[in-house]
C-alpha cells in the first residue's frame, strides 16, 4: 500500500495544490507579465506531476480488486485533474 | 409622452436582459441566447437517453448502460462544450471590464445610499460639475465610465439594458462602462439586497440624441434662480432643506437627493413613482405611506395650503 | 493475499463458521443494547434512536421553513401587496434560506448517516454514541429556539449571507443579527461534531474485508460529505466569530472606514458557502446512486465513477467559491480563474447524472415511488445544472447575478439535488425503521404534486430574473409584467406544499417507528447491509463481505449473520462493543468498548444551546452559569470513557483475538483528535487568510508590527510547551502524576509565550484601532481559548490521574491531551510569527 492516500488522491491534492499557487500569484501580482510566466510554468509542473502520478499508478501489481480500483481511481483522476488544471490556467493564458 | 417612455421602460417586455440597447449589454444578450438554446438542447439529449433508459429496446439500453456512455454523455460531451464556453466567457469577460480611459467618454460617479442614489457628472479631472439623484442622463452612441461607490451598505448598480451589474462597496470604487445606442428611458434597480425598502430602490437612465443632450447640460450647468415663493420659504422652514439642497436657495442639506431640478425628473422616490402632482404631493404629506422605511420622515401634521405650496415649489423647479 | 495491518486474510475463510452458538447470547445482547423507556428516551445514544430523532427534527425545518416560503409566495402573488409588511417579509425571507440551509439540509444528511451508515457498514453503532446525541440536542433545542425569534420579531434580517455592513451595528442595531450569528454557533458545532463521527465511523468501523472499493456509495458520500464540513465549516465559524466580536466589542474587521474590508466576510462566508451546496448534494448523490440499483436490481454502472466523482467534486467545490462574487469588481482574471473552476466542477456531475441514466437502462423498469422520485431528481437536477453553467459564464452572470434567475437556479439545484432524492429515500428506507412500508399509491401523487408544482413554482422565476426583477424583494411595481410569473410562481409554490403535506399524511397514517424488531423490511430489495436482520445492538453478528452487494451475492448472508455464525456473535467483554477495521481493507485491529446512555451529553448540549441564546439575548450571568455547567457535564460524560475492560484481548468469532484497549495512531480516538486538529487549524488559517487579505486591501491602515527577532522568547515558550506536552507520553508509565504536571506545565508554558506576545503588540495598537489591529487580536484570542480548553484537559488528566483512573503506561486520555496541546502550541507559535512578518 505504498503512497497510500496520497497517491489515492494524488491528482485532486495537484491540482488544489495547483489551483492555491495561482490563486495567491493572482491576488499578490495581478495579470502582468513575470505573474504569467510563473503561471505557464507552474502548470506545466502540474501537469508533470500528474504524469509522475500515473507512472506510478502503472506500477501497482494488480491482485485484488481492490489493486484494479485503486489504479483505476488513480489514472482517471490524473486524467480529470489535467482537465481541470488546462482550464485554470486559461485566464491567464487568452 | 415622458410618462409613456417610461412606462414603457418599466414594462418588463421584451425581457431587458434579452433586448440589448447598447455595446455593452448586446455580446451578453448573444451568450445568453446561446446559453439558452444549448441549454435547452442538452436538456432534451438527457431527456432522450433517460427515455431510452426507461422504455428504449434492448440493442440501445446495453449501449446506454455500460462506462462507455458514461466517458461520453457525463465527461467527454461536457468537456468540449465546457472548453469553447470557457473560452468565449474568458474573452468576453476581459473585453467587457476593462477600465482604461476611452477617448471621448464621459464619466459619472453613482453612490449608492439607503435607499437612493446619488448622482454626479464628473469632468476629465474627476471635479463634480452637476449634481444630480435617482436619474442619469446620457448621450447614445457615447461611452459612459460609472464610478460606482457606497455611503453605507453594499448596494449594487443594474440597467440590464444597457449592461450588467456591479456592486457598490463601502471602501471601494468600481467601475463600469455602460452605453447606450438608441435615444429612450432604461430601468433599473438596486439588486443587492440594502434592507428596509431594498425592493423599492430604482433608478433611470436617460438616453438624449447629443444635440438634446448639450441643450440638457447647458440648462443644468447655468446657474439656478428659483423664485421667491410661499413655498420657497416653508421649504427652508420646515425642515425640508435640513436634508435637501436647492440650487441657487439658502437650502444646502446634503443627506437626501439634490432637488435643484426635481421637477424635470422622471420619476419619484428613487425610480419607483410617476412625477405627478397628485404623487409629489402624497410624497411630501406622507412618504412612507409610498415607500415604507426610507428615510424622509412623514409631514402628516403639515396644513394642506402649505403642502400645497410646497408642492408647487418642488412642481416649479424645472 | 496483501495485508494493510498484518492481518492474514486466509482467515475470513472461517466464516460462516459452523459450529452451534451457546445458548442465551442473543439475550445478553439484547440486555446489553435494551430500549429505552420513559425518560431515558431523552438520554439514549443509540443511533436507531437518535438517528430517528435526527432526521424527524431535521423534516421539522422543512416543514416550518416551508411555511415561510408559502407566506412569502402570498405577499408575492401580486404586486404591492401588503400581507407582509416589508421588516417582516425581511425576517421571513432570511429565516428561510437560513432555516432550509442549516437546520433542514445539513442535519438531515447528516441525519441519514447517523441512522444509515452504522446498518450499512455493520457496525453496532457510531464510534462515538455520546457525540451523537449530544450533537442532536444541540442543534433540536438551540435550533428551535432560533426559529421562535420569528414570533417576537427578532429574527435576523439581513440575508442568509449576511453582509455586512449591513450586518454591522451601525445598520443593524438590534439582536436580530445576533440570533443568526450565535444561533449559527451551535449548529456548526453539532455540524463538526456529527462530520468526526462520520469520518471515524466510515473509516474505521466498516464490516471486515470492505475494503473501499466494497464500500456502498452512500458510504462514499458521507466520508466525502464529513471532509468536506471540517474543510469548509472553519470559515463561517471563523467569519460568525469575527462579526459577533465586531457588532459586541467594536473590532472593525469588516468596517472600511477603518481598514476592516466588507468584502472579506464574503470570502469567508462563501469559502464555506459555495462547498456548502456540494455537503448537502453528495450525500443525497449517494442515497440516489444507493436507491438507483436496488430499484433498477442492478448492480451501478460506473461506481468506480462515481466514488471519483465524489471525490472530484470535494476537491473542486473548495475552487468556486468567488463565483458569487464576480460582481463586485474582481479584476477580469479573478473572475475568469473562478469561472474556470466553476466548470471543473460540473464534470463530475455530469459523471453521475450518466451513471444513473446508464445503471437504468441496464436494470429492470421500475415505477415505485423511490424510481420516481429519482426520475424527477434526475431531471431536476439536471436543469439547475444547466443554469448552472450559465451562471458560471462571468458576463452572462453579471446579468443574472442577485436576479430571480438565481433564485430559480439554486431552487432547482436543490429541490432536484437535495430534496427529491430525500423523499427517495424516505420512501426507499423508511420500512427499514418502520411497522409499516408509506403507501405506493399516495407516493405517486406526492410525487407527482411535488414535481409539477415545482416546475410551475419556479421555471417562471427564471424569466422574472430575465426581466429584471431582483432577489430578496418584499414587492414589487405593477406594470413591470413581474405579475403574471408571480403569480404563476405562487400557485406552484401551493400545488408543491400540496404533495407535501400529502407525504405528511402518509407518515401518520404509516409510519410507525420500531428501531428494534419488527420492521417493514427490504421492500425494494436492496443488496447492502442495512437489510440484514437487526435489531437494536444492529446485527447478531458482524459479517465479512466479498461484495458491494453481499445480500445479492453471498447467499444465506442473513441467516447466517442472523444465527451468529460471523464476527462477534455476541458481547465479548459483557459491554457495548463494536470491531475497529483498518481504514483501507477493513481488516480487525481491535474491539472497541462503547459507552451506553447517558445523561451527561443531553446535560451538555441543553446547557450549550443556553449558552448561546443566553449571549444573544444579553442576559451574560446565566450565560456564563450555562458554559460552565455546559463544561462540567461534558467533563462528567467523559469521565466515564477511555475505561480499559480486564480482558486485554477477546475472541471475536472463530478463534480470532483482538486487543480491547489500543492507543497511539491506530486507535479511533487519536483519529478523532486529529480531524479535530483539523478542524482548529482551518479555523487558524483562514483567520491567517483574513489577516493578509486585510494587508493587500488595506494598505493605509497598516502599521510595522514588533520586530520578528524580538519575538525569540515567545517562539522559545511555544516550542518547549509541545516539547513538554509530547513528553508526558512516556513519562506517564513511570508517573501518572508527572505525566499531568508536564501536561500543565506546557499549557501554562504556552499560555505565557502569547501574554509576552501580547505585550509587544499592546503597546502598539488596540484592538479598536484597525482591521489589522483587530486581526491580531483575534488570532491571539483564538489561541487564548485553545490554551483555556488545553487547561480543563491537564487538570482532566490530574484528576484522572489523582483518581487512579488513567490506562497505563499508555492511555489514550493523555495521548489525547498532549496531542491539543501541542498543537494549541504550534498554533500560538505559527501565529506569533506570520503576525510580525505580515508588515
Amino acid at each position: 500500500m505504498k503512497g497510500g492516500w496520497f497517491l489515492l488522491l494524488g491528482g485532486l491534492i495537484i491540482w488544489a495544490a495547483h489551483f492555491l499557487a495561482l490563486y495567491v500569484i493572482g491576488e499578490a501580482l495581478g495579470l502582468i507579465g513575470p505573474a504569467r510566466l510563473a503561471i505557464v510554468a507552474l502548470t506545466l509542473i502540474a501537469l508533470a506531476a500528474n504524469i509522475l502520478i500515473v507512472r506510478s499508478a502503472l506500477r501497482i501489481t494488480l491482485d485484488t480488486d481492490f489493486d484494479r480500483w485503486r489504479r483505476s481511481t488513480i489514472l482517471t483522476q490524473a486524467f480529470l485533474s489535467a482537465v481541470a488544471i488546462v482550464w485554470q490556467s486559461l485566464p491567464a493564458l487568452l | 409622452m415622458n410618462a409613456d417612455r417610461l412606462a414603457r421602460a418599466l414594462s418588463g417586455w421584451p425581457p431587458p436582459v434579452l433586448d440589448p440597447a447598447g455595446p455593452y449589454s448586446e455580446p451578453v444578450t448573444r451568450l445568453a441566447w446561446a446559453l439558452l438554446l444549448g441549454g435547452f438542447g442538452v436538456l432534451a439529449v438527457v431527456i432522450a437517453a433517460l427515455a431510452i433508459a426507461i422504455w428504449g429496446g434492448p440493442a440501445l439500453k446495453r449501449r446506454l448502460g455500460g462506462d462507455r456512455a458514461i466517458w461520453i454523455g457525463g465527461f467527454a460531451f461536457p468537456v468540449i462544450v465546457l472548453t469553447a464556453l470557457l473560452i468565449w466567457g474568458l474573452t468576453l469577460t476581459s473585453r467587457l471590464s476593462a477600465t482604461d480611459p476611452i477617448a471621448g467618454e464621459m464619466r459619472v460617479q453613482v453612490t449608492g445610499e439607503m435607499w437612493w442614489w446619488r448622482v454626479a457628472y464628473l469632468d476629465e479631472s474627476g471635479r463634480e460639475r452637476i449634481r444630480d439623484a435617482n436619474e442619469l442622463h446620457i448621450p447614445v452612441g457615447r461611452p459612459v465610465m460609472i464610478e460606482l461607490a457606497s455611503a453605507d451598505v453594499v448596494h449594487s448598480f443594474w440597467i440590464p439594458r444597457l449592461g450588467g451589474k456591479m456592486d457598490m462597496i463601502p471602501g471601494r470604487t468600481n467601475r463600469l462602462r455602460i452605453q447606450a445606442d438608441a435615444p429612450g428611458v432604461y430601468a433599473g434597480q438596486c439588486a443587492e439586497y440594502c434592507g428596509g425598502p431594498h425592493a423599492l430602490m430604482g433608478f433611470v437612465v436617460i438616453a438624449h440624441t447629443p444635440a438634446d443632450f448639450v441643450r440638457w447640460q447647458a440648462g443644468r450647468t447655468a446657474p439656478a434662480r428659483p423664485p421667491e415663493s410661499a413655498g420657497r420659504r416653508l421649504f427652508e422652514q420646515r425642515g425640508c432643506a435640513a436634508c435637501h439642497t436647492v440650487g441657487g436657495t439658502a437650502a444646502n442639506g446634503l443627506a437626501g437627493p439634490d432637488l435643484s431640478h426635481i421637477a424635470s425628473r422622471r420619476s419619484l422616490g428613487a425610480g419607483i413613482l410617476p412625477n405627478d402632482r397628485p404623487t409629489l404631493s402624497r410624497w411630501i404629506a406622507d412618504s412612507q405611506a409610498l415607500k415604507p422605511g426610507n428615510r424622509m420622515p412623514a409631514y402628516r401634521q403639515l396644513p394642506a395650503d402649505e403642502l400645497r405650496a410646497i408642492t408647487d415649489y418642488m412642481g416649479s423647479l424645472k | 493475499m496483501k495485508s494493510e495491518t498484518g492481518f492474514d486474510h486466509a482467515l475470513y475463510d472461517r466464516f460462516p463458521t459452523k459450529e452451534a452458538r451457546p445458548n442465551g447470547e442473543v439475550e445478553e445482547l439484547e440486555r446489553i443494547w435494551c430500549a429505552p423507556r420513559g425518560w431515558q428516551y431523552l438520554t439514549v445514544v443509540n443511533n436507531n434512536y437518535v438517528g430517528v430523532y435526527y432526521l424527524g427534527t431535521a423534516f421539522l425545518f422543512f416543514l416550518l421553513a416551508g411555511a415561510l416560503a408559502l407566506l412569502m409566495r402570498v405577499q408575492l402573488a401580486a404586486p404591492l401587496l401588503e400581507i407582509l409588511p416589508q421588516g417582516t417579509y425581511n425576517q421571513v425571507f432570511t429565516m428561510h434560506g437560513t432555516v432550509m440551509m442549516f437546520l433542514f439540509a445539513v442535519p438531515a444528511v447528516e441525519a441519514a448517516g447517523v441512522l444509515l451508515l452504522p446498518q450499512m457498514l455493520a457496525a453496532r453503532d457510531l464510534p462515538f454514541p455520546r457525540l451523537s446525541a449530544y450533537a442532536f440536542w444541540a442543534y433540536a433545542v438551540g435550533g428551535l429556539c432560533f426559529f421562535a425569534s420569528l414570533f417576537i420579531g427578532l429574527a435576523p434580517d439581513g440575508g442568509w449571507f449576511m453582509y455586512p455592513p449591513l450586518t454591522s451595528k451601525a445598520y443593524s442595531p438590534g439582536i436580530n443579527t445576533d440570533f443568526w450569528l450565535l444561533g449559527i454557533g451551535f449548529i456548526e458545532i453539532s455540524a463538526i461534531a456529527g462530520a468526526i463521527e462520520i469520518i471515524v465511523g466510515v473509516l474505521r468501523t466498516r464490516a471486515p474485508n470492505m475494503s473501499l472499493d466494497r464500500m456502498p456509495i452512500f458510504a462514499w458520500a458521507m466520508l466525502v460529505f464529513a471532509g468536506m464540513i471540517i474543510i469548509a465549516f472553519p470559515s463561517v465559524i471563523l467569519a460568525t466569530l469575527l462579526l459577533e466580536i465586531e457588532r459586541a466589542f467594536n473590532w472593525p474587521f469588516f468596517d472600511a472606514t477603518r481598514g476592516g474590508d466588507p468584502v472579506l466576510w464574503q470570502h469567508l462566508f462563501w469559502f464555506f458557502g459555495h462547498p456548502e451546496v456540494y455537503i448537502i448534494f453528495l450525500p443525497a448523490a449517494g442515497m440516489l446512486s444507493m436507491i438507483v440499483a436496488s430499484v433498477s436490481r442492478a448492480e451501478l454502472v460506473g461506481y468506480r465513477l462515481i466514488v471519483l466523482a465524489m471525490l472530484a467534486t470535494g476537491f473542486i467545490s473548495f475552487g468556486v467559491w468567488a463565483h458569487h462574487m464576480f460582481a463586485i469588481g474582481m479584476p477580469p482574471m479573478s473572475n475568469g480563474f473562478f469561472s474556470a473552476a466553476s466548470m471543473a466542477v460540473s464534470v463530475p456531475a455530469g459523471i453521475q447524472v450518466f451513471s444513473w441514466i446508464a445503471t437504468i437502462a441496464v436494470g429492470r423498469r421500475s415505477f415505485s415511488t423511490p424510481a420516481l422520485f429519482v426520475i424527477g431528481s434526475l431531471l431536476v437536477f439536471v436543469t439547475g445544472g444547466l443554469t448552472g453553467v450559465m451562471v458560471a459564464m462571468v458576463p452572462f452572470d453579471w446579468q443574472a447575478h442577485d436576479s430571480y434567475f438565481i433564485v430559480a437556479h439554486l431552487h432547482y439545484v436543490l429541490i432536484g439535488g437535495m430534496v427529491f432524492p430525500l423523499f427517495a429515500a424516505f420512501y426507499y428506507w423508511i420500512p427499514m425503521v418502520s411497522k409499516r412500508a408509506l403507501s405506493e399509491r399516495l407516493g405517486r401523487w406526492i410525487f407527482a404534486l411535488m414535481f409539477i408544482g415545482m416546475n410551475i413554482a419556479f421555471m417562471p422565476m427564471h424569466l422574472a430574473g430575465l426581466m429584471g426583477m431582483p432577489r430578496r424583494v418584499y414587492t414589487y411595481l405593477p406594470d413591470r409584467g413581474w405579475d403574471l410569473p408571480n403569480l404563476i410562481s405562487t400557485f406552484g409554490a401551493f400545488v408543491l406544499a400540496a404533495g407535501v403535506l400529502l407525504f405528511v399524511i402518509d407518515l401518520i397514517r404509516n409510519f410507525r417507528p420500531a428501531p428494534a424488531e419488527g420492521n417493514a423490511g427490504n421492500v425494494y430489495g436492496g443488496g447492502t447491509l442495512e437489510w440484514l436482520p437487526s435489531a437494536l445492538y444492529s446485527t447478531r453478528s458482524i459479517p465479512v463481505i466479498h461484495s458491494r452487494e453481499p445480500l445479492w451475492d453471498q447467499p444465506g448472508i442473513c441467516d447466517d449473520v442472523a444465527a451468529g455464525r460471523y464476527f462477534l456473535p455476541r458481547s465479548a467483554t459483557g459491554k457495548r462493543e463494536t470491531i475497529v477495521t483498518s481504514p483501507l481493507l477493513a481488516e480487525p485491529q481491535y474491539l472497541q468498548i462503547m459507552p451506553g446512555p447517558s445523561v451527561w451529553p443531553f446535560a451538555a448540549a441543553i446547557f450549550t444551546a443556553g449558552f448561546f441564546l443566553a449571549l444573544t439575548v444579553q442576559a451574560y450571568v446565566f450565560g456564563v452559569a450555562s458554559g460552565v455547567f455546559a463544561t462540567l457535564a461534558t467533563l462528567r460524560w467523559l469521565w466515564e470513557t477511555d475505561r480499559p475492560v480486564k480482558e486485554k484481548s477477546v475472541d471475536i468469532g472463530a478463534g480470532i483475538r483482538v486487543p480491547t484497549y489500543v492507543t497511539g495512531p491506530s486507535s479511533h480516538g487519536w483519529w478523532a483528535m486529529i480531524v479535530l486538529i483539523v478542524v482548529m487549524g482551518m479555523i487558524f488559517l483562514m483567520a491567517i487568510f483574513s489577516l493578509l487579505y486585510l494587508m493587500g486591501n488595506q494598505r493605509d491602515y497598516w502599521v510595522e508590527p514588533p520586530d520578528v527577532a524580538d519575538g525569540v522568547a515567545v517562539y522559545a515558550l511555544h516550542v518547549t510547551a509541545i516539547a513538554s506536552a509530547m513528553l508526558s507520553r512516556p513519562v506517564l508509565g513511570r508517573s501518572a502524576a508527572g505525566a499531568a504536571l508536564l501536561l500543565g506545565a506546557a499549557v501554562v508554558s504556552t499560555g505565557w509565550a502569547s501574554w509576552t506576545d501580547w505585550g509587544g503588540w499592546r503597546a502598539i495598537l488596540a484592538p479598536q484601532d484597525s482591521g489589522q489591529a483587530a486581526t491580531v487580536h483575534a488570532l491571539l484570542a483564538l489561541h487564548a481559548a485553545l490554551v483555556a480548553i488545553g487547561l480543563l484537559m491537564a487538570g482532566f488528566v490530574g484528576a484522572k490521574a489523582a483518581a487512579g483512573a488513567l490506562a497505563r503506561p499508555r492511555s489514550n486520555t493523555v495521548d489525547l491531551a498532549a496531542l491539543f496541546i501541542s498543537y494549541a502550541a504550534l498554533q500560538g507559535f505559527a501565529g506569533s510569527l506570520i503576525a510580525r512578518l505580515a508588515g
